[in-house]
């Protein structure tokens, strides 16, 4: 090899896909709402006694615990399956609470804030390339330049 | 030419249908008046001249009004006229399973459009049918009207078809029925050593114009040739012509008023561009129909069960040039997809077709030289912009020198008060010759882009090679691929049923009368959306569609419920940014 010279391996790994920040939006929600799922279990399991109503409220917390930190684990690892779980779960989640500010004017508007901040983290088109929902745009040179180089 | 098994309307010699019609004069004050009636009508009659004040119509009827009974009897009779018929229609894979719940639903207000505008009758159509039948039976030929003209080298051989119906919307679920129907395909040859040697053909596909109605005839995708004649594969019902056989899939723009297209615009933007939605520009509100050219109906020309019978016509047919008006029913459709057609030669409102008195630009071949005079147009080409390139080279040092004088010159002003209105003046001078320099600059580096590329085509040329026979096409008619369409039986009929199940709910919810009607509403349209989005297979797309609208609905909530709190925050974040801009200035 010469001295200075950076060589190309043809049979080197394709460069993985970067991570984006949005990523991390993600992580940090289905974290938060695992840990609240799983208080919420836990709460209403510690005093179950024979009220079935109630055990099963409680798996049901822990159900949307696991989810939640299933999402977040895909997310980390950037999975398609995590990217679609999560925006079916924002459309249940942003539908629940805008039907409860409208009709029954005791939204959670912190858990809508995060929703909306959430689904606009994951639908740009980087991200979703990222994610593999889409496949990566074609190079479009007809955008306007600001660098006046590039102007008449 | 092949027809979709089940076309009721072929090609034919004018004559008999309009001998079949009745004249008629719509007046401005929107009056028809009968003219001629029918079985009084003659081609002599067609073109005798007649007198008509300014926004009056001429226009034959092909089919007189009907009564109830009337209508009952053709539609009985037509349709069982279709059951002895070997060659029947079968629609397939639905229209309505094509496109999603939007362009259904603008399909529903195309409809309910018809209702308010101009059409031509229900039964009109079968009336039609019936009636073009008959005509056929008395003469059975399949008719072209061939006109032949030179222009710029070429030989251009159009030929015209003549309908008498187009039932595309009746008979096929198209956008329109109109009685009558031209439709025209040309081939364009060139001379060489005493031969004509068809170099380009050109059909009418609907919704193409220009340089995409061409092909070459080497071209290896979509030009079929039988020996040496072109195949056209006429759409069902449309007549419109198209090179390959298939089913094709036209999106017609619902027709809104002009006040608020600009604002449908800048939405349809701000949902592809800034929410970074997919989706053609503006295909939310088209709608989806098909073009049926299958072409595995009636086939005539060289070689197939009917031949052609030529009709020549030219600038002297008298009825080609005498006769102005419609050749079918003025429906009085605003939007004209209900009017008949005027002649070959003439436009509805009676100025002539561009198609007509210019056959080359109809196909954008007007800056095409016919293939031997394309070598010398080059070389002509070349010498002209060497000669230019020459006189380029020798006059821009000349103007830079002198736009570097005047810069002198002005510049020599500066500090002299006295000299301010001079100095105004030779500032816009020295700006005009700047600007004329840049200019003679970027023509000599075009001049010399240009030489290049003329030359690599002579070069080509020489050695026998041709340009890509396709390059010249922006947007080519292709048939949609049917195995790409994985349309399950639930997904079509859900096509079919979805709209009237979204409004039997609404009227379900009404009835009820549930407290929280609204609440109810938009739970019952996303169950719809969702459902139809796993039929067809666009669940994850969908769900991103709909979760962006709801993140906006949450937005705006957020922003009207919280302004203050919006406001300070804003107020905040805009105040820490310029604070560590500032810092960063002032540290570097």
């Amino acid at each position: 090899m010469v001295a200075g010279v950076t060589t190309i391996d043809s049979g080197a790994a394709p460069p993985r896909a970067k991570r984006p920040v949005s990523v991390s939006v993600v992580l940090a929600i289905a974290i938060v709402a695992a840990a609240i799922s799983f208080w919420h279990a836990a709460t209403l399991l510690d005093d179950v006694g024979g009220d079935r109503s109630q055990l099963a409220h409680g798996l049901a917390y822990v159900g949307f615990g696991v989810a939640a930190l299933a999402v977040g684990i895909g997310a980390l690892r950037m999975r398609s399956w995590a990217w679609e779980l999560f925006m079916i779960w924002a459309v249940a989640g942003l539908t629940y609470q805008i039907l409860r500010h409208f009709f029954f004017d005791d939204a959670f508007y912190l858990g809508l804030a995060l929703y909306v901040v959430a689904v606009f983290a994951l639908t740009p088109r980087d991200v979703q390339v990222a994610f593999g929902i889409k496949e990566p745009p074609a190079a479009q040179l007809d955008r306007p330049t600001r660098n006046p180089l590039d102007r008449d | 030419m092949h027809f979709t098994s089940g076309e009721q309307f072929f090609p034919m010699d004018v004559e008999p249908y309009v001998d079949a019609c009745s004249l008629w004069l719509y007046h401005p004050d929107d009056r028809d008046e009968q003219l001629i009636p029918e079985g009084a009508m003659t081609m002599d009659a067609l073109i005798e001249p007649r007198a008509a004040e300014f926004g009056s119509l001429f226009y034959l009827r092909f089919i007189g009004e009907l009564d109830l009974a009337e209508s009952t009897k053709v539609l009985s009779d037509a349709s069982r006229r279709k059951r002895r018929q070997e060659l029947r229609f079968r629609a397939g894979i639905g229209r309505l399973a094509r496109g999603g719940l939007l362009p259904r639903l603008g399909d529903a207000l195309f409809s309910a459009t018809l209702l308010i505008r101009g059409r031509v009758p229900g039964a009109t159509a079968a009336a039609a049918e019936l009636k073009a039948a008959e005509l056929r039976e008395a003469d059975d030929r399949f008719v072209y009207h061939g006109r032949v003209v030179r222009h710029g080298g070429w030989v251009i051989c159009q030929y015209w078809f003549f309908f008498a119906y187009n039932n595309w919307r009746s008979g096929y679920h198209g956008v329109n029925d109109h009685e009558s129907d031209w439709e025209m395909i040309a081939v364009y040859l060139y001379e060489d050593e005493g031969s004509l040697i068809p170099e380009w053909f050109a059909y009418a596909s609907h919704d193409f114009h220009g340089a995409d109605l061409r092909r070459r005839f080497d071209d290896p995708t979509d030009l079929r040739l039988e020996g040496a004649h072109p195949v056209v594969f006429a759409g069902a019902g449309s007549h419109a012509s198209y090179f390959q056989a298939g089913e094709y899939q036209a999106a017609v723009p619902l027709p809104v008023p002009r006040r608020i297209e600009g604002a449908l615009a800048a939405l349809d933007r701000f949902w592809r561009d800034t929410l970074g939605q997919g989706g053609e520009p503006g295909s939310g509100l088209r709608i989806p129909f098909v073009d049926f050219a299958r072409g595995d109906g009636v086939s005539v020309g060289p070689g197939q069960t009917r031949a052609w019978s030529p009709n020549p016509i030219d600038e002297k047919t008298p009825w080609v040039n005498a006769y102005r008006g419609l050749w079918g029913l003025y429906a009085q459709d605003p939007i004209a997809g209900e009017n008949a057609p005027a002649g070959p030669m003439y436009n509805r409102d009676g100025s002539v077709r561009s198609a007509w008195f210019d056959p080359l630009g109809f196909a954008e071949l007007d800056k095409v030289p016919p293939p031997p005079e394309e070598l010398s147009g080059l070389e002509k080409d070349r010498e002209e912009l060497a000669a230019r390139r020459e006189e380029l080279e020798r006059i821009i040092p000349e103007r830079a020198s002198a736009l570097q004088q005047l810069g002198v010159e002005l510049l020599s002003m500066q500090g002299s008060a006295h000299l301010g209105r001079q100095h105004t003046e030779l500032a816009a001078r020295v700006e005009e010759a700047a600007t004329e320099v840049k200019g003679l600059r970027r023509e000599l580096a075009e001049n010399h882009a240009l030489t290049e590329a003329v030359e690599r085509q002579l070069e080509a040329f020489r050695q026998g090679r041709r340009i890509d026979p396709r390059s010249h096409i922006r947007k080519a008619a292709l048939p949609t691929l049917l195995g790409t369409m994985r349309f399950g039986r639930a997904a079509q009929v859900w096509a079919a049923l979805s709209l009237s199940a979204l409004f039997a709910g609404l009227a379900v919810l009404i009835i009820v009368g549930t407290d929280h009607l609204l609440a109810w509403v938009l739970v019952l349209l996303l169950a719809i959306i969702v459902g139809e989005s796993f039929l067809r297979g666009t669940f994850v797309r969908t769900v991103n569609r709909v979760a962006v609208l709801l993140a906006l609905l949450g937005t705006a909530i957020l922003v009207v419920h919280f302004w203050e709190w919006v406001l300070v925050g804003a107020l905040l974040a805009f105040a820490a940014f310029l604070v560590v801009e500032r810092v960063r200035e002032l540290r570097a």
